[in-house]
């Protein structure tokens, strides 16, 4: 197996597109366009820049506030201003970030205030209250999408049609506050874009099957959701994933694995410690221990019923806004994880818990009991938070994931010697 | 009977987690199905016309302890959904046949999915309720959710739920909800002659009995009341504000009554009386009751209602009671609540109307702190009353 050390280029270009999202909210400081601000599961973004939108991400913000070691300090200054300690520590640094002292001015740019706050409430009620809060700084009009949680293997037509005739009922007022008229071959083009993208996305995913994998899902993966999430609709964002073929087919050539070697192909489930994501990766890195598949990366699109077809672009939409996998039921997160080790051919699995998000986290400690119990899969649960580093204890994480990965490397030991 | 005599007979197994109502009634109804209904809104008319019991699951009181929850569900996870899991792993809800739950926040739904793994055979249902109240789309699609749950329950009871059977309960779930509101009303126009307390014991007397036996309990307890003679006058008028799906215990209450302060309102039970419109009793039975869930005015944290503050609502409450402040106990890791505080602090500030918060968990046992935070509340009254306050005077209490 060789080594071909560290390969930034694709991280580079993800990074590349992320300031440029920026810089171009800040150009449009001056009102050329108007904003919306939007949530990413089950994102519609389509729709708006149909519109001309110029679009606002707040759980992204958190995460790069997050990544930069403001969050401490956003979430203290959401708390001075009212918000509770123990809601949803996303929410208060977006808050922290635009109500509090740093009048939406972050290290990555200026945030512009809203025209529009959509809330497509996928998988989290929560977003309804950060919609509010939002409101409550800004006076703009906050409309909700109201996506029913899919209880069973997929969604109801009555589900599908609810969530359609809501996205309908968006257009006149997307027309009416951005001024531009709506233009049913635009959004189809659009949409084109995204599904093109998407098929990239998924089949990027799909090469962690590979042995070794030629790129960390988990550690690498979240970087590369940007352009999937910011850029999602646009040509930047279907190149980006081309390009990203390319690279990692490349790097099959070269046997190229993240780490060096490939010591344990790991599944993660939950999202990252934003704020200790470096060390985090670190204490994984130092086993060599790659995440050849992650739950995460289907946050804004998860595989499921997604056929594109021009003629319907609502109904594509409307798939779009269901199809999170925190919008899931915990017996379809299951069985889609069970096919996942398998086909990834999975060591072992890493639950993390993040305290603020209850969409992901309730029913992970059963998540738990299933795998490693009842299924015999290695499963390592851990608790931190999203944006908070306070509940990231280094010690105990490292504590525990070194001796998890003892008691597996003992366990892969035996299972080579029995024939 | 004095109301004070009544709800002492009720109070010993009014907050019984175990729910030995229903032991009973399947006695006397050989074959007969009971339907959990978790918090804090199901159609349980639906449930009755079916020929089913609807039994209010929510958590233990604090009058359980929990050892194996804790194994499903981590720490921060509000203890109404671990004290319910526990009642469910330990054993206490074997007469429980199936489970509603509806979607009012992401731990319950999750815990739907906990439920169903510990044992896939017994039936839940889970059920969307719509949360954008504004769209136009939002009707049609209660309605086709609560088709969906009509022939869950028919699938469970083995027989067809028929509209005039739905009327039928409808009529009496009308008729609960009026002597529930007529209560309401007594305990704040003569809290001293019928306590909060009083009133919440006869509210969780209702949980696991059939409606026409909650109404006699209901009518009796309102005889009751209008024979019981005052007592002693309360020195402040509290609304209590809490968004209940965990329950605070009786003994929270009563503590507070000691020190003769009257909670004049709460929305401890605002599943029983989701409307104050009655259910119309001709139409289409499934949009009546849809009608019903989303013209409800109720302000909840877990109801979207997209245009108006749910700080001005429960000042509005406030105003309505006379009160001399609010009373915010929220359970500690309820998340929508949490979320709503700053709105409800912000707007109470605005409006000059005393507040205080408090955190509490089903199984708290100590209640000194809360009652020297409202005494803060009475002493603000004392220096500066805020405008609107118009006490009843003469209201039959004893000063």
């Amino acid at each position: 197996m060789s080594t071909v050390g560290i390969d930034n280029t694709l991280r580079d270009k993800s990074r590349e597109l992320v300031q440029r999202h920026y810089q171009e909210l800040e150009d449009n400081a001056r009102g050329k366009r108007k904003v919306v601000y939007l949530f990413t599961t089950g994102l519609i973004v389509e729709l708006f820049r149909a519109f001309d939108f110029s679009v606002v991400y707040p759980e992204i913000n958190a995460i790069h506030s997050s990544r930069q070691h403001r969050s401490v300090q956003l979430i203290s200054d959401s708390e001075l201003l009212g918000y509770a300690p123990n809601i949803c520590s996303y929410v208060k640094c977006d808050l922290g970030l635009l109500a509090g002292p740093s009048k939406g001015q972050a290290k990555f740019g200026k945030i512009p205030p809203p025209d529009l706050i959509v809330v497509n409430q996928c998988g989290c009620s929560t977003y309804i209250k950060w919609g509010h809060a939002l409101r409550e700084k800004f006076h703009c009009p906050v409309k909700v999408i109201d996506i029913p949680f899919i209880h069973d293997d997929c969604p109801t037509g009555f589900d599908h049609e609810y969530v359609r005739r809501q996205i309908e009922d968006l257009i006149p007022v997307c027309e009416e506050i951005s001024g531009v008229r709506f233009d049913p071959d635009r959004l189809k083009e659009i949409l084109e874009l995204t599904s093109d993208t998407i098929d990239l996305w998924m089949k990027m995913q799909e090469l962690g099957k590979l042995k070794p994998s030629p790129f960390d899902a988990f550690f690498e993966g979240v970087s590369y959701m940007a352009p999937l999430t910011m850029w999602r609709g646009t040509v930047e964002a279907r190149d980006f994933y081309k390009l990203a073929d390319n690279i990692i087919r490349d790097r099959i050539k070269s046997n190229y694995t993240p780490y060096g070697r490939e010591n344990f192909r790991l599944l993660f489930e939950g999202s990252p410690p934003w704020p200790s994501f470096s060390e985090f990766r670190g204490m994984f890195k130092a086993w060599s221990a790659v995440g050849v598949a992650s739950t995460y990366l289907y946050v804004s699109v998860a595989p499921g019923d997604l056929e594109f077809s021009p003629e319907k672009p609502l109904d594509y939409l409307a798939s779009l806004a269901t199809q999170s996998y925190y919008n899931w039921n915990l017996q379809k997160r299951w069985n889609h994880i069970e096919t996942l080790i398998k086909d990834y051919e999975v060591d072992a699995i890493i639950i993390h818990s993040v305290r603020s998000c209850r969409p992901s986290s309730v029913g992970q400690l059963d998540m738990r009991n299933y795998f490693a119990r009842d299924k015999g899969i290695p499963s390592l649960f851990l608790d931190s938070d999203v944006a908070d580093p306070r509940f990231f204890s280094s010690a105990q994480v490292l504590n525990r994931i070194d001796t998890f990965f003892e008691a597996l490397s003992q366990r892969k030991k035996i299972n080579e010697r029995i024939l | 009977m004095p109301i004070s005599a009544l709800t002492e007979i009720l109070k010993a197994g009014a907050d019984d987690p175990t729910f030995p109502e229903v032991t009973v009634w399947k006695k006397s109804h050989p074959g007969g199905k009971a339907i959990g209904c978790l918090p804090i809104y199901t159609p349980a008319e639906m449930i009755h016309a079916a020929g089913m019991l609807p039994v209010h699951l929510s958590g233990a009181m604090g009058r359980l302890k929990l050892d194996n929850a804790d194994a499903y569900l981590q720490d921060f996870v509000c203890s109404v959904a671990q004290s319910t899991l526990e009642l469910y792993l330990d054993g206490f809800l074997e007469n429980i046949d199936a489970v509603i739950f509806p979607s009012i926040c992401e731990v319950l739904r999750g815990v739907s999915g906990i439920w169903k793994r510990i044992d896939p055979d017994k039936p839940i249902i889970y059920l969307n309720l719509p949360q954008n109240y504004n769209s136009g789309s939002a009707s049609n699609y209660m309605i086709s959710e609560l088709g969906r749950l009509k022939t869950e329950l028919e699938k469970i009871s083995g027989s067809a739920i028929t509209d005039d059977a739905l009327f039928k309960s409808f009529e009496l779930f009308n008729k609960r909800a009026e002597l529930l509101n007529k209560l309401d009303l007594y305990r704040s126009d003569y809290p001293g002659k019928f306590k909060a307390s009083e009133f919440y014991i006869l509210r969780l007397a209702g949980r696991a009995i059939p409606v026409e036996e909650h109404i006699e309990l209901l009518q009796e307890a309102l005889s009751a009341v209008e024979e019981t003679q005052p007592r002693k006058r309360p020195i402040a008028r509290i609304v209590l504000f809490g968004a209940f799906c965990e329950r605070p215990p009786i003994a929270m209450i009563e503590a507070m009554e000691e020190e003769r302060i009257a909670l004049v309102y709460d929305d401890l039970f605002p599943g029983m009386h989701w409307s104050k419109d009655p259910l119309p009793l001709a139409g289409d039975p499934l949009k009546i009751l849809a009608d019903h869930y989303l013209k409800s005015n109720l302000h909840t944290p877990v109801v979207n209602h997209p245009e108006s503050s749910i700080g001005d609502a429960i000042m509005n409450i406030v105003r309505a009671r006379n009160a001399d402040g609010l009373l915010l106990a929220t359970a500690k890791s309820c998340h929508p609540m949490l979320h709503d505080l700053h709105d409800i602090f912000a707007t109470s500030e605005k409006q000059g109307i005393p507040y205080v918060k408090i955190e509490f968990e089903e199984d708290q046992q100590v209640f000194e702190s809360i009652i020297v935070q409202i005494e803060a509340i009475i002493e603000a009254r004392e220096r500066m009353p805020f405008a609107g306050t118009d006490r009843k005077e003469g209201s039959g209490d004893q000063k």
